[in-house]
């Protein structure tokens, strides 16, 4: 199952990668250590890879990447997250430039301990090693890899109680044959609610590779959503490691709106570790042109009395390449398991590919489990209907599609937020 | 408005229409009768520019125009409307959306800016009184969970915002309760001037009551094989079509 050890060839494309990484703690540099060596032993998967079947590595194995960490301007572009009068909406704002931190607001969350990933002081209340790449990727996926060996930036954030407004993290990316690896560590204190938002702004990018893992820790009675927008320019690789640990009585959301860029993968795993637990996940995508998207799953049961919703729903035309893999663990002592899984696609044309996978492997006897994948066509009834009222064959399909990946949308809780999404999915 | 002739069509090959004609004038209202598959839903869809539909044979003029050198789209932007004897449930758009990006797009073919966010509310408000249309339906997506008698009022409903000059109604009347059908009727009549016209499909002359046609055709085996006046309609209620039938076979 591991590919061909090439250790010259990940050497190679480690450095400049490592050359212009800046310095970090001693105690930082024990904890990346084993994923530095590590990472010499892997390589980056091809196409034979069972979880990599459908989406190219080749141009990023091929690129020679290096971080960038240029002065931050005081002002931000754009707003990244629109109400409905075109006003960004008020949450807690933290920049990363190019996965730098910078300094724009983020010691602004009232009662959170926030610290920058690169200068965690003894005092700082949570030991980093108790969080920091706690537990392997079920594919033991190489990026994640990369990222804790070169990690550039990012937050420990400790989440104290509920946040009254979103936390938007900001993914400013620019520059060309550049390498971000934001790692975001987020543990929460007992029945906190909060929102996390990541956006990303790529309005100068050229061949950049933002691969970021990001590690939540839900603590008991806790509920925390995260809700990614992957809203790229082309000429962005994208891979989000996104990894979930659920304690008793916990909820979390994890949300993936993907559309634009060139190649989005995410790799999403949610470690259920507590009785009582409620686990969703939801995707959306439209893929365009020669584009890639790729959702990997898993919801790992490891408790008994818990319930797992995931639904992924979009489309892909041109040339466009989707795929979905969902994987759901249920452990033997996981009795009393309700999980569900749908993933629906829409093949808006002949050149367009989508792959769906939903897997289930159970091992307890007492589960619920449902999963369900369908890749179909656009009603024609539907768009002969809107046609004859005026609508051009383009706005009746985006409206249709809009209606399709609408029901995915629809789980997200704060209304400005939705809107803001169903908007760049041409919904509104 | 609208001149047929000899117009064939067929879907897979199967000929439904089989050298049909008709003339509609600006002002006029027809009505076209006729036994179950005769062929009048198909005539309806292959006005409104159905591709599953081949026009083999005849021509269609809509305003002078070759309408089948138009796509769906531009008949709608063209003044054509079809009143859908099942309309379809469209989950997901919501008929306020859908309404408005109808009424842009027509507008954005003649060359017009879009409709302003108060003007299209005041229309809506004004055109859902005419069919007493109940304003919450408007808030839910297209057709979805209608009854029956609610997608027809719908069909008309829109047919006032778009404000078409031919206007095709595919048995509107089935299925809506009797105070509905004279809400309707009274819609589409209000609606009416000297410069549109109107085309009812209908298996009722109930419905000819209130919307008085200038003329009644009967569409038999894919032709119109009988025109008259509305009195016509009284006939055909009384004595069905064995008589048309047994006519037509004697000629
Ligand atoms: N896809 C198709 N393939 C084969 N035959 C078809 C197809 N669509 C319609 N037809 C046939 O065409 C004929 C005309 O149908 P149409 O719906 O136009 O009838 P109609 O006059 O509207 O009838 P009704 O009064 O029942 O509404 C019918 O015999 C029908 O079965
Ligand atoms: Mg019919």
């Amino acid at each position: 199952m591991s590919a061909v050890i090439s250790a010259s060839k990940m050497e190679e494309f480690i450095s400049s990668i490592k050359n212009s990484n800046s310095p970090i703690t001693d105690e930082l540099e024990n904890l990346r250590t084993p994923f530095v060596n590590r990472l010499l032993d892997e390589n980056f998967p091809t196409t034979r890879d069972e979880y990599w079947k459908y989406i190219r590595t080749n141009k990023i194995a091929k690129s020679s990447y290096s971080f960038l960490n240029e002065e931050v301007s005081n002002t931000i572009s754009s707003a990244f997250v629109l109400d409905e009068e075109n006003k960004e909406i008020d949450a807690y704002k933290v920049v990363l430039k190019n996965g730098f931190n910078t300094a724009h607001d983020y010691n602004n969350l009232p009662n959170q301990s926030i610290a920058n990933i690169k200068e965690i002081t003894a005092c700082f209340s949570t030991e980093l090693a108790d969080y920091f790449a706690k537990e392997e990727d079920n594919d033991r996926n190489v990026f994640n890899t990369l990222n804790s060996a070169y990690f550039n930036g990012g937050f420990l954030i400790e989440l104290n109680e509920t946040l009254d407004k979103p936390l938007h993290i900001i993914h400013e990316i620019s520059g060309g044959d550049v390498i971000a690896q934001p790692r975001i560590i987020v543990t929460s204190k007992k029945s906190v609610e909060a929102t996390i938002i990541h956006t990303t702004v790529s309005d100068k990018a050229n061949n950049v590779l933002l691969n970021g893992t990001y590690e939540i820790f839900v603590a008991e009675n806790s509920n925390i959503s995260v809700i990614n927008i992957q809203n790229e320019r082309e000429g962005v690789f994208q891979v989000n490691n996104t990894q979930a640990h659920q304690e008793k009585n916990s909820t979390v959301s994890l949300h993936f709106y993907s559309l634009n860029g060139d190649w989005i993968r995410n790799n999403t795993n949610i470690l259920v570790n507590g009785e009582g637990c409620e686990s969703n996940l939801y995707g959306a995508y439209t893929a365009i042109n020669k584009q890639q998207i790729d959702n990997h799953t898993v919801v790992d049961h490891r408790k008994a009395n818990c319930e797992s919703n995931e639904l992924y729903k979009g489309t892909a035309t041109d040339k466009a390449t989707v795929t979905f893999n969902g994987k759901v663990f249920v452990r033997q002592d996981a009795q009393k398991i309700n999980a569900f899984q749908s993933n629906n696609n829409i093949l808006l044309s002949d050149d367009a590919t989508i792959n769906s996978k939903p897997e289930l492997e159970i091992y307890a006897d007492d589960v619920k489990c449902s999963h369900g994948s369908t890749t179909g066509q656009l009603d024609e009834e539907a768009l002969f209907y809107l046609r004859s009222r005026g609508l051009s064959p383009e706005s009746a399909n985006k409206l249709l599609v809009g209606a399709f990946v609408g029901e995915v949308i629809e789980n997200v809780k704060q209304d400005v937020v939705k809107h803001h999404i169903a908007q760049l999915f041409g919904l509104e | 408005m609208l001149s047929i002739k000899n117009l064939h069509a067929s879907i897979e090959d199967k000929e439904i229409i089989k050298g049909l004609n008709l003339e509609v004038k600006a002002g006029e209202i027809h009505a076209i009768m006729g036994p179950n598959g005769a062929g009048k839903s198909t005539l309806s869809s292959i006005l409104a520019g159905n591709e599953d539909y081949e026009v083999t044979k005849g021509e269609i003029l809509f305003e002078g125009n070759d309408l089948t050198e138009l796509d769906t789209e531009e008949r709608a932007a063209e003044g054509l409307f079809l009143a859908f004897q099942y309309p379809v449930e469209i989950p997901g758009v919501s008929n306020m959306n859908f309404l408005r990006t109808a009424i842009n797009e027509i507008r954005k073919y003649k060359g017009q800016e879009d409709i302003k966010a108060k003007d299209f509310l005041a229309l809506v408000k004004e055109k859902s009184a005419l069919v007493e249309l109940n304003p919450d339906l408007l808030k839910r997506y297209v057709n979805e969970g209608f009854s029956g008698g609610e997608k027809k009022r719908n069909e008309i409903f829109q047919m006032a915002m778009l404000d078409p000059k031919l206007a095709i109604l595919d048995e509107t009347d089935s299925g809506l309760d009797i105070d509905a059908l004279r809400i309707v009727s009274n819609g589409v009549n209000k609606l009416r001037t000297p410069n549109n016209a109107t085309i009812v499909i209908t298996h009722y002359q109930r419905l000819l009551d209130y919307i008085v046609p200038d003329f009644v055709h009967v569409l038999y085996d894919g032709k119109i094989v009988k025109s008259g006046p509305k009195e016509l309609a009284l006939e055909l209620e009384e004595k069905g079509y064995d008589w048309i039938k047994e006519e037509l076979a004697t000629v």
